[in-house]
């Protein structure tokens, strides 16, 4: 069994608030011991005054240590191409709602079904509905990969230079936060009064593997087209450490 | 492409279709209490039929539950009975069988009066209710259990038949899942499963029969070539295989009723045996006459057609609009009318509005 009582309770409460709202889901639990909501979802919405309703059919996997991580979700009807421009991993067929971070935050707000569905499923459903019915995203969307979770980070932390970005990262990456050291932002200000709380925030997220992962794809794609003199600045401590024992190869 | 739940809820469509086609309850018991009735009358110490020990049991659709109403809001239920006499066939002629049958019926004022002969049987006509075509018939003591000689005017040899071994087959076609819906009937009348009437209980080859004689009468309305409904419900029972849901019955049904080695006997003739007896072949006619199979082939083909237009259909008005002209649109409309409830119930388009920034999507 994946959960124990106290977690199949959880769930049990989670999904019935949910029901109240989307009457046409169901949850089941599989031969694994595993818990799947399915069925039909179906819902109105409204972005700019122009109003979508539409239904889809949906599977929801709850992961083993729900409510810390935040649900996936395919749609089962094939009306989403499974392919990138649609937003979905080809390789499983789950939904994309958002940069890695950004699903986790938003789920974080408050981990439970209800919301989740509300705020991230039926928001990518209804956009997906809108972009066929009107012909573009209602809320827009990332570039596909690397450049994508780049915008992504521009977006949330306001900031134009993607060197300036990976500076922020690599405080996460490192897991090395200092509040009285100088904002990477290049604002100035120390850490502490300038982007200290939103990564204090946000590294509650994910690991920090996970923010490792995303900066070294986002260097490689900036390193790509720079002529920056000091790189070494923006590699994460981690990295440098590793590649001494590697013997001075060129990063 | 449908989704599931697209698929459930045309399976629940196509209950209520059958649900509409089957005889009602009370029409029903009316039926078998009138030919009660008739046993009764036939088997009185005054008769002179009494001394054969004349039963009455009915055969066919009435007895398969495969019961089909008729196209025309007027017309009246046919129903089959075999009235069975125990006497030797080397003691009687066809012809001596039918008249002695018929002499004790037109002895009661009310029978004599609603009495037609036909080729095989007697009818009794209750006016805007039932035909009761009653079969006379004797045991055929070469056979086994339950095997029956029956008249024929048109024929000289003695007709054979076997109208309850048949049944015992149709019933065995769907045995799992017929049980499995007398005890789920047994639970929701809070009953015994011994006290639950088999007729009560409907599976999905029982409605998929339904539903195709159904569309059949409608697509031959006027037309020839109309293939009998031995032969749709015989096919029908060899395709089924115990699905629970009807649309998945239906679907399978229809693309395996075509199945060869159902249909084809040696030297690429057409043979559909009796499966209680492979002596008597349903299709013989088809043989003779070339017009009978093409016409069964395109019907079927046609109603392929028809299921699979109807099941596309994104919303339940345009299910109808699809599925009235092929089912007829009273029938339904009864079925929709049943579906409104839970339909409205189970679709709402709840209001949503996106309290967070919302994230724009993102593909690795």
């Amino acid at each position: 069994m994946v959960f124990d009582e106290s977690k199949r309770e959880l769930i049990m409460q989670h999904f019935e608030q949910l029901q109240n709202t989307f009457s046409g889901l169901q949850l089941k639990e599989d031969a694994d011991g595993k818990f799947i909501v399915a069925g039909n979802i179906s819902f109105t919405a409204s972005h700019d005054g122009k109003t979508i309703k539409d239904d889809y059919d949906i599977e929801i996997t709850i992961p083993d240590d729900y409510p810390q991580s935040p649900p996936t979700v395919k749609e089962t009807a094939s009306r989403i191409p499974r392919d990138k421009d649609n937003h979905v991993y080809p390789s499983d067929g789950t939904l994309c709602f958002g940069a890695p971070l950004a699903v986790k935050r938003t789920f974080a707000q408050e981990r439970n079904l209800l919301w989740f569905v509300k705020e991230q499923v039926v928001q990518f459903l209804f956009s997906h509905s809108y972009k066929r019915e009107y012909g573009t995203m209602p809320f827009g969307e990332l570039s596909h990969g690397p450049k994508g979770i780049l915008e992504y980070y521009q977006e949330l932390f306001s900031v134009q230079d993607g060197w300036q970005v990976l500076g922020l990262l690599k405080i996460l990456a490192d897991d090395n936060y200092r509040g009285h050291t100088l904002c990477p932002c290049g604002s100035g200000q120390k850490l502490r009064h300038c982007h200290g709380d939103l990564l204090r925030e946000i590294k509650e997220y994910q690991r920090p593997d996970a923010f490792l992962t995303e900066h070294l794809s986002i260097f490689k794609l900036l390193n790509g087209n720079s002529t920056k003199q000091n790189l070494r600045e923006y590699i994460p401590a981690k990295v440098l450490k590793y590649k001494k024992k590697q013997k001075g190869k060129p990063i | 492409m449908y989704t599931q739940a697209q698929k459930h809820q045309f399976s629940r469509i196509l209950a209520n279709i059958a649900d509409s086609l089957d005889i009602p309850e009370s029409k029903y018991k009316e039926a078998v209490s009138r030919y009660e009735t008739i046993g009764k009358w036939l088997d009185a110490n005054d008769s002179k039929l009494h001394i054969y020990k004349p039963t009455i049991y009915p055969q066919g659709s009435f007895a398969l539950g495969t019961m089909v109403k008729p196209i025309n809001d007027g017309d009246e239920y046919d129903i089959d009975l075999v009235c069975h006499l125990e006497i030797n066939k080397d003691n009687i002629t066809q012809a001596q069988l039918k008249e002695m049958v018929g002499a004790r019926l037109k002895e009661n004022e009310t029978y004599r009066k609603m009495l037609k002969e036909g080729r095989r049987c007697w009818t009794l006509e209750y006016a805007n209710e039932f035909h009761m075509d009653i079969l006379p018939a004797i045991p055929d003591y070469e056979r086994l259990n339950d095997c029956i000689l029956i008249t024929d005017k048109k024929l000289r040899e003695w007709q054979k038949s076997n109208p309850k071994g048949y049944a015992r087959w149709f019933v065995d076609r769907m045995r799992a899942i017929f049980e499995q819906r007398k005890m789920a009937l047994a639970e929701s009348m809070r009953a015994n499963i011994e006290d639950v009437p088999d007729w009560k209980v409907r599976t999905p080859l029982q409605r998929s029969v339904q539903i195709l004689k159904r569309h059949r009468d409608i697509y031959f309305n006027g037309k020839d070539n109309k293939p009998i409904s031995i032969i749709i419900t015989t096919l029908a029972g060899h395709a089924y295989q115990n699905e629970a849901d009807l649309f998945d019955a239906l679907f399978n049904i229809v693309n395996g009723m075509t199945d060869p080695k159902n249909i084809k006997g040696q030297y690429e003739r057409y043979y559909i045996p009796n499966p209680t007896n492979p002596d008597e072949n349903f299709a013989d006619k088809w043989n003779e006459d070339d017009n009978l199979p093409k016409a069964f082939f395109s019907w079927l083909g046609r109603l392929k057609a028809d299921l699979e237009t109807a099941i596309e259909q994104r919303d339940l008005s345009e299910i109808k609009e699809s599925l009235g002209p092929i089912f007829g649109a009273g029938v339904v409309g009864t079925a929709f009318e049943k579906l409104e409830p839970v339909a409205a119930r189970s679709k709402t388009y709840p209001e949503v509005t996106f309290s967070s920034k919302p994230n724009k999507p993102w593909a690795s």
